[in-house]
Parts: structure tokens; C-alpha cells; sequence
């Protein structure tokens, strides 16, 4: 237990994250690029949960070392990070047309959000982790990383950030072969479809419909019958963080609710 | 005769690939970054076969645009296209921990090993369709499925060259396309030294690339007309340590 450093922190995921980790006994630094809605998560979480906020752009790798850096000197060191920042708001455009007709600068804004960003906040705690004597890393990829396609119909259209969330699988199992034997685990989770601040339980059952429609057979849901609550994500990545989770590293935790199996 | 364009033909992989294609009757369109590497391949080949050569960075979507506009107009014709061109130490780019790989480092073994796939396949997937036909293989790394110590950029970018090939099967299908992916490990490549004879590979040799070039020419042709989507393992089993 300690502190951990989310980025996304704003965001459905980020927010369930430091709710969790928070209950666990976690102090929490929020890092998001939506000022005005990390101020009321950070309201909602209360102060003595909140170890710092950050309004923040992921892509920027010289911004996420700076706050990185004061999060750590405010609080003597850091012993967690959480890079839930991400999302569906950044691929809603290439992820609608056929990967032809995409323009390559669109690939770049998602590989620079979904995997890049990753690196840089990976890069920057690291070695905090590593002065402290150990902590522990969950990045949030998602089942899109874990297959892609068929009958995943949904990413049809969505390859590219397919690959950027399967680079983020391959450099935490990256990360968890390095940083163990300097105390460090680094595991992922891999959502299927949550809802978010962008999108409701209705406008999923939505999608699911307009899906099957076009793509018969493509809008059965989990096997579970629901769609993943944000909350669930929180409990995925506080297990994860937690000394309950202490012999698990290089993981990828499937919290699609069984979908991924369809 | 139908028609391949190759990108990495200088390396030895893509020498492998080329001398499997030609053999197999391929025409070949061979690319690389080193334009002089691809003309000594282009000089291994038999003579009767047909090749040309065709300075080519992965990297420069006008420039593979252009090269694959100069094919069609060459040959025809795309009928299948090979990525061959990646890597890390062979980009002259030390492993490194990831904590300590600076960020150009980290973007340009992004850019090149899963930027440049996404780069020729969107340039030659309109081709492919317009003919109806084509087929697409790229090569990945085992690496990418279980990723590695010193490599989390590189591990990072064959992961995205495995899911991108999956999310790209239902697309290629309607245009009459397959694509594919194979993850080589522990292959002989030109920069390394010659086999030592140390492999941690249960077949107890380095992954050749003429067990790469064999691989691809059965992936591009009719014998495997109802694969699409695959990732094959062609590492003699060194992906399971």
C-alpha cells in the first residue's frame, strides 16, 4: 500500500480504479487531461484519499515525467501507477470506415494515446518504483488487444487500436520480466465493453442492436448477460495492485465478462 | 506469373523469402531502405527469374505509395505482399530496459516495425481489391506473443502487427483478400554472429530463413486458401520458454 499514480483518472475506468484502490487503503494522484472533471472525482474521492491531481495529456512525454516527478516529491516516493487514460472518444472516427479509407495521421493519434502513453508513464514511474524498493503496475488494455476480428465485429473497423492495446499486453509482459527482480509487478486488464463517461448502458445495448442487424450473430452479448460496469474494471485493478495479487506478474486479466469466447 | 512485392528484401529473412518466391514462380518486387542489399539479393536469384529492386522506407507512406503504383505498373499486377522489413538490433538500436529507452528510440522502432505495416497494406490492399484477389503476410515475432526483457518496444509492435492481421480479416474477406502473420524466434538474421551452435529452441537450431521463405510461400498460395487470420509459430518451439 502506498501511493499510486493514475492517469486517466477522470475517466469511468480511472475513477472506479481509485475507488477501489482508495477502499483497499491507497492513497490515490489523479492525472487527467479533463481538469474541471478530475476536480470532481477528486471532490468525490475526498481529501485524504487524494495524494495529488494533475491535469494532464498522456502524449506529452516531457508533461507526464514533470508530474510524475512532483507527484513523487510530494509524497516521498511512489509505490503504484494505474494508465487507464485511453478510451473510445479517440478512435470514433477511423474506428467507423474500413481500414482503406483511414488516413495514416489517424493512426498516429491512436497509437500515440493507447500505447505510447503507456510507455511514457511506464518510463517516468519505473524508476520511482525502483528507488522505493518495489510497487506495483497495472496498465488497461483491453479484449480488443487480446483478439481481434471476428466475430468481434465492433473492432471491425478498429484495427489500429487492436494494435496499439496488443502492444500494451506485450510491454507489460515486457515490463514484468525486467522489473520483478527489482520488486516491481506489472500486469494488465483487459475490458471489454464498459461503460464510460461517453457511453451509457443504453447506448450500448444500442450499438449491440444496430450490430446485429448489420452483422447477424455479431450482437450476442457476455455470457454473463450485461455489459462491464466500470466497477468491475476498479475491482479488477485493485486486486491486481493489491498483496493478494502478490505472485501474479506479466499477466493479462480478461474481465470481458466471457465475450471474448463468442 | 503472379506477382509479390517483398519490403526488407536486403535482409536475410528477406533473402530467404525472395529464393523460397522465385522457386516457387513468383515474380518479385524486392524493397528495402538499402537499395544496394536488395540488388545483391536480386543477384542470388536464378536468372530466369523476373525481379526488380526499389529503394523503399516502410516508414514513408507517399514513398510506398509510389513503389506500389511502380509495381502495378511494372508487373500488372499485386498479387501478394510480404513485410518482412523490422527489427530492433538489426535498426542498429540496443536493447534496453524500458525504463531506460529515450523516447526516439521507442517511436522509431514503433514506426518502423508496426507503422510500417499499417503503411504498405493500406497502400496495397486498394490494389488487391480492385483485382479481387491477394493475399498478405507479415512478419511478426514470438516476441510479440509473450513479450521480452530488453525489448518492450519491439515486443509492443509485433503484438500490434499480430491483432492488427486478426482485425484485418474480415475487410481483406470482402475484398477477396487473406492476411496472415508468422512469429519467427530466435532466427539467424545478417547482423548476428554465425551459429554458435548455443539455441534455446527445443529442435535445437536458430530458425533459418529458408524456414521463414517456405512458410510464406505456402501462406501465399492456393494450398492454404482457406487460411486467413493465422498466426504461425515458426520459432522450433523456442516461443514456449
Amino acid at each position: 500500500m502506498g501511493v499510486t499514480f493514475i492517469t486517466g483518472g477522470a475517466g469511468a475506468i480511472g475513477r472506479a480504479s481509485a475507488r477501489a484502490l482508495v477502499r483497499d487503503g491507497w492513497r490515490v494522484v489523479l492525472a487527467d487531461i479533463d481538469g474541471d472533471e478530475l476536480n470532481r472525482v477528486a471532490v468525490d474521492l475526498g481529501e485524504q484519499a487524494v495524494a495529488g491531481i494533475s491535469v494532464l495529456d498522456v502524449t506529452d512525454f516531457d508533461g507526464v515525467h514533470s508530474a510524475v516527478r512532483e507527484a513523487a516529491k510530494a509524497n516521498g516516493g511512489l509505490q503504484g501507477l494505474v494508465t487507464a487514460a485511453g478510451g473510445g472518444r479517440h478512435i470514433a472516427g477511423p474506428s467507423k470506415v474500413p481500414f482503406i479509407d483511414t488516413a495514416p495521421e489517424s493512426w498516429d493519434r491512436i497509437i500515440e494515446v493507447h500505447l505510447n502513453g503507456v510507455y511514457y508513464a511506464c518510463h517516468a514511474v519505473l524508476p520511482v518504483l525502483y528507488g522505493g524498493g518495489g510497487g506495483a503496475i497495472v496498465n488497461i488494455a483491453s479484449g480488443a488487444g487480446l483478439r481481434g476480428g471476428p466475430p468481434h465485429l465492433r473492432q471491425l473497423h478498429a484495427s489500429v487500436y487492436s494494435a496499439a492495446k496488443a502492444g500494451v499486453i506485450a510491454l507489460t509482459q515486457s515490463i514484468a520480466q525486467e522489473a520483478g527482480p527489482k520488486g516491481v509487478r506489472a500486469n494488465c486488464i483487459a475490458p471489454g465493453r464498459t461503460e464510460s463517461r461517453w457511453k451509457s448502458w443504453q447506448e450500448m445495448e444500442r450499438m449491440q442492436r444496430e450490430e446485429e442487424a448489420r452483422y447477424p450473430g455479431s450482437g450476442r452479448g457476455s455470457p454473463l448477460g450485461r455489459f462491464g460496469g466500470a466497477s468491475d474494471m476498479g475491482e479488477a485493478v485493485g486486486f491486481l495492485m493489491s498483496e493478494r495479487a502478490g505472485y501474479i506478474t506479466g499477466a493479462c486479466l480478461d474481465v470481458t465478462g466471457g465475450i471474448r469466447l463468442h | 506469373m503472379p506477382t509479390v512485392l517483398i519490403t526488407g528484401a536486403a535482409s536475410l529473412m528477406g533473402e530467404g523469402i525472395a529464393l523460397s518466391l522465385a522457386r516457387h514462380g513468383w515474380d518479385l518486387m524486392l524493397t528495402d531502405i538499402n537499395e544496394e542489399g536488395a540488388q545483391e539479393v536480386s543477384g542470388k536469384l536464378p536468372k530466369d527469374v523476373r525481379a526488380e529492386v526499389a529503394h523503399m522506407d516502410v516508414t514513408d507512406h507517399a514513398r510506398v505509395g509510389t513503389v506500389v503504383r511502380q509495381t502495378v505498373d511494372r508487373f500488372g499486377a499485386i498479387d501478394a505482399l510480404v513485410n518482412c522489413a523490422g527489427g530492433l538490433r538489426g535498426l542498429g538500436i540496443k536493447r534496453k530496459p524500458l525504463a531506460e529507452i529515450p523516447p526516439e528510440e521507442w517511436r522509431r522502432i514503433i514506426e518502423v516495425n508496426l507503422k510500417g505495416v499499417l503503411n504498405t497494406v493500406h497502400a496495397v490492399l486498394p490494389v488487391m481489391k480492385a483485382q479481387g484477389h491477394g493475399a498478405i503476410v507479415s512478419i511478426a515475432a514470438s516476441r510479440g506473443l509473450r513479450g521480452g526483457a530488453g525489448a518492450s518496444h519491439y515486443s509492443a509492435a509485433k503484438a500490434g502487427i499480430i491483432l492488427f492481421t486478426q482485425t484485418m480479416v474480415l475487410e481483406c474477406a470482402e475484398y477477396g483478400v487473406r492476411i496472415n502473420s508468422i512469429v519467427p524466434g530466435n532466427a539467424e538474421a545478417r547482423w548476428k554472429a554465425t551459429d554458435d551452435g548455443t539455441t534455446s529452441a527445443p529442435l535445437g537450431r536458430p530458425t533459418s530463413a529458408e524456414d521463414i521463405g517456405k512458410a510464406v510461400a505456402w501462406l501465399i498460395s492456393d494450398d492454404a486458401s482457406h487460411v486467413t487470420g493465422a498466426c504461425i509459430d515458426i520459432s522450433g518451439g523456442t516461443t514456449l520458454h
